[in-house]
């Protein structure tokens, strides 16, 4: 399965914080490493990669972090802001 | 110009990345919430927390810290929802076929500024082609935008005025641009030259267009020398047109001597190197230097850094004006009972 940003949406990051608004003027804001994750989805990436690649940076591993970006990325996608392919 | 008296920290947020920075600034706990008080007033904080965050500036207090994050979220949340009504408000003008451009804020932070969450904003900030000024005002009154203030009677706001400021049906404020400003340096402008060439920005899949470097050059340069809120963030807008994006300061130069307005763009450039305390080398700022200002000019320079009143700077322009318009133009600022801010 691979996740991208919808090119729709309106965001800003800062360190351990990511907002993202629809032109509607729905928001949400999110708290933690939110903000790691989208800096990955500029283009399409598989979860696999997206990953293995916040595992390196936390220094974590895969197993842990897995379903936690799997949570992420359902929810923000049940509201728009990312894509699913597959 | 009069300087304003600024927090250390603020000016060393301010100038961060223009300049070598001198030895950390400490913000001790008692002056926290003034110092971010007033970073927020002059859209400051996000320059603050990447200066906080960099070490060029150190909070005492860990819970001043926090409020300093959080302030920094809340404006970044204003910035998105301020580009989604920047995106609704152009899918309405481009329908209409309306000539327009993106300035300031949204602008500036997407094009000017390498990070764009550093630089924070609270309104949109629209220029509209003369031709076109009238269309979109009705265009937007007609979708529940709302004028702040009353309109002047007679056609002072058509030929003289510098636009008008709205407020969306959900409280965001835009400000549709005719001029860049009232008065003396405002009636001379033909706002038709910023309109001949464009940059753009994508936002939400949409291209929006912007004043070229040259044009965003020169309104930041109207804002920081007469614009109502002239603090640092105004100047640093100066300085990173200046020296990050480079943009063409000679053209914004030739536009301003053909609305007598040289003076406008060389006050702002001098005031730009004393506030933000720049010690690099720039053609820019040498012309400024060089640049002779009137006395004529220089006094309104100083009405409106005073923030006078809006009569006030509007009567500045009677010196600019063809003497068959005079008793016309102060017919249209001569009704009792209207107060309006510049």
């Amino acid at each position: 399965m691979r996740w991208r940003r919808n090119p729709a949406v309106l965001w800003r990051t800062a360190p351990d914080y990511l907002v993202l608004a629809a032109v509607d003027g729905r928001t949400l804001e999110v708290d933690g490493p939110g903000c790691e994750v989208w800096a990955r989805l500029a283009g399409w990436i598989s979860e696999g990669d997206l990953t293995a690649a916040l595992a390196r940076h936390y220094g974590a591993e895969e197993r842990v972090v897995s379903s936690d970006v799997r949570s992420l990325l359902e929810g923000l996608h049940g509201q728009g802001y990312v894509d699913r392919d597959g | 110009m009069t300087a304003t008296a600024e927090h250390p920290a603020l000016v060393a947020a301010a100038r961060h990345g223009l300049a070598e920075p001198g030895s950390p600034v400490v913000i001790d706990a008692a002056a926290a919430d003034t110092v971010f008080d007033r970073a927020r007033f002059d859209h400051l904080t996000g320059f603050l927390a990447r200066a906080v965050l960099d070490g060029l500036v150190t909070v005492e207090d860990d819970g001043a810290n926090a409020v300093l994050r959080r302030r920094w979220h809340d404006e970044l949340l204003t910035c998105v929802r301020l580009e989604g009504v920047a995106v609704r408000t152009a899918e309405l003008l481009d329908a209409a076929g309306v000539n327009w451009r993106l300035t300031k804020g949204a602008a500036l932070a997407h094009l000017d500024y390498p990070d764009a969450s550093v630089r924070t904003f609270g309104d949109v900030d629209l220029v509209v082609h003369p031709s076109d000024w009238s269309e979109a005002f009705r265009l937007l009154t007609d979708r529940g935008y709302r004028r702040q203030t009353a309109t002047l009677p007679g056609d002072y706001d058509a030929r003289y005025g510098k636009g008008a400021t709205l407020t969306t049906p959900d409280g965001c404020e835009v400000d549709l641009h005719r001029r860049f400003a009232i008065g003396r340096f405002g009636v001379t402008t033909r706002m038709e030259a910023v309109f001949a060439s464009c940059d753009g920005i994508e936002l939400a899949g949409r291209t929006l267009p912007v004043l070229d470097p040259a044009g965003r050059l020169l309104h930041a340069c109207f804002h920081a020398a007469l614009g109502g809120f002239r603090r640092l963030r105004a100047f640093r807008d100066v300085a990173q047109l200046l020296l990050v994006t480079g943009a063409d300061w000679a053209a914004t130069y030739d536009i301003a001597r053909s609305w007598r307005s040289e003076a406008v763009v060389a006050s702002a450039i001098e005031e730009t190197w004393e506030r933000l305390e720049l010690r690099v080398g720039h053609p820019a700022h040498e012309r400024a230097m060089s640049t002779p200002v009137s006395r004529g000019d220089r006094r309104v320079l100083r009405s409106f850094a005073r923030e006078s009143p809006f009569r006030t700077q509007a009567l500045s322009a009677l010196g600019r004006l063809p003497p068959r318009e005079v008793p016309r133009y102060l017919w249209s600022l001569a009704s009792p009972g209207l107060r309006r801010r510049p």
